[in-house]
């Protein structure tokens, strides 16, 4: 989907709101000589934060406020991820050659036809990930309803940071695990997710 | 790889494309105007010096030709005065010459009328100067020679005038090519 890639990376930060703590990463570098400029970590309460999901927000909002404001973040633009188990993802074969607007309207179509019951409406993003065939593409459609991201939005923008991108957190783990494998960066397991997060700063 | 953003980006893409379009519409907008305004300006601004330009040569035409006329008309004038004069001084020739006097010769070289003749005293031929200069103050007259003549109170003279017509044409003259 976002094929323009960025040589010089945009301010971006990574971060991973995990069960046991919140981790921020940024990167800095060229796209091939790129670098960890700061990673930071602050722990969170006992069940703050359970299976992904955000529990209390206040307490969560409070920590990552005082960690945004002891290292100078404020305003920064934030890359986050949602836990797997919270997002929908599919894989539909579409007729191939369709506009960017009947594209759109075939995923919408798609998501009330799926999911009737949601009623507020959902964050969606698709992209083709097959194109080999001669009459269809398949496009990976995914999909979260606004009662799962509502919390994580109003969590990290009370805290001072301006979210630009919600990725889903096996992505930015495949990511990660990637460009590790590929530039040989020696880095903890558990900083992976942030800094597939925060590689968005080479993207769009 | 999957790169998926949950955020509603490709709206926000648009909006942003659309805001980029309306810049690029006002800044030509904008730059169209000016240029137009420039434009409108420079050309009133042309026709203004335009106006004021034949303004001034009309008002030069008439003021040459206002000027053209002053000076026909004093030359007119001039000649009149010059045509009084010799008449005036015609009629004093004659009235004079029925007096106590008696000319011998009138000469005319270039531009002078040089008289010669005899009177029966000084006083009379000085009489005679004043009453020329009295009606006539434009051509001096002037006395180049007297003599008594012997045993007796009478006087030969030799007085010169310029010549009136000749003087006053070539005054014109200098005027004309002055204007």
């Amino acid at each position: 989907m976002l094929s323009a890639i960025r040589f010089w990376p945009q301010p971006l930060l990574g971060l991973d709101i995990q069960a046991e703590e919140i981790r921020l990463l940024q990167l800095q570098g060229t796209l091939k000589k790129k670098r960890i400029k700061n990673a930071v970590a602050t722990p969170l309460p006992r069940g703050a934060v359970v299976n992904g999901k955000i529990h209390e927000a206040e307490t969560v909002t409070d920590c990552l406020q005082t960690m945004v404001e002891k290292n100078k973040l404020q305003w920064s633009r934030v890359a986050i991820a949602l836990p797997e188990q919270c997002v929908m993802s599919q894989r539909i074969r579409v007729a191939k050659g369709l506009s960017e607007s009947e594209l759109e309207v075939e995923m919408m179509t798609h998501l009330r036809h799926a999911f009737p019951d949601v009623i507020d409406g959902f964050f969606y993003d698709y992209l083709i990930v097959d194109s080999s065939q001669a009459m269809q593409d398949e496009v990976l459609l995914i999909a979260t309803s606004y009662a799962n991201l509502n919390i994580p939005l109003s969590v990290v923008q009370n805290a001072g940071l301006k979210i630009h991108v919600v990725d889903v957190d096996h992505y930015a783990l495949d990511r990660a695990n990637e460009y590790i494998e590929f530039d040989g960066i020696a880095l903890e397991e558990k900083w992976r997710i942030s800094f597939g997060l925060a590689l968005w700063s080479y993207r769009w | 790889m999957v790169d998926v953003n949950l955020l509603p980006w490709r709206v926000m893409l648009k909006e942003e494309r659309m805001k980029q379009r309306q810049c690029f519409l006002i800044i030509l907008a904008s730059i169209t105007l000016l240029w137009m305004i420039t434009h409108l300006g420079f050309n009133c601004f042309l026709q203004a010096m335009d106006t004021h330009q034949q303004e001034l040569q009309d008002q030069l035409i008439t003021l040459s030709g206002q000027t053209q006329q002053k000076q026909v008309d004093s030359s007119f004038m001039m000649i009149n005065q010059i045509q009084l004069n010799q008449k005036e001084l015609l009629h004093f020739f004659k009235s004079i010459m029925n007096e106590n006097s008696m000319w011998s010769e009138i000469a005319s070289k270039n531009n002078q009328i040089n008289l010669f003749g005899m009177m029966d005293s000084y006083e009379m031929l000085t009489e005679f100067v004043k009453r020329y200069h009295f009606l006539n103050n434009t051509n001096l007259m002037t006395i180049l020679n007297v003599k008594t003549v012997e045993n007796s109170s009478a006087i030969s003279f030799h007085v010169q005038i310029a010549r009136a017509v000749m003087t006053c044409l070539s005054e014109i003259q200098k005027d004309n090519a002055s204007a």
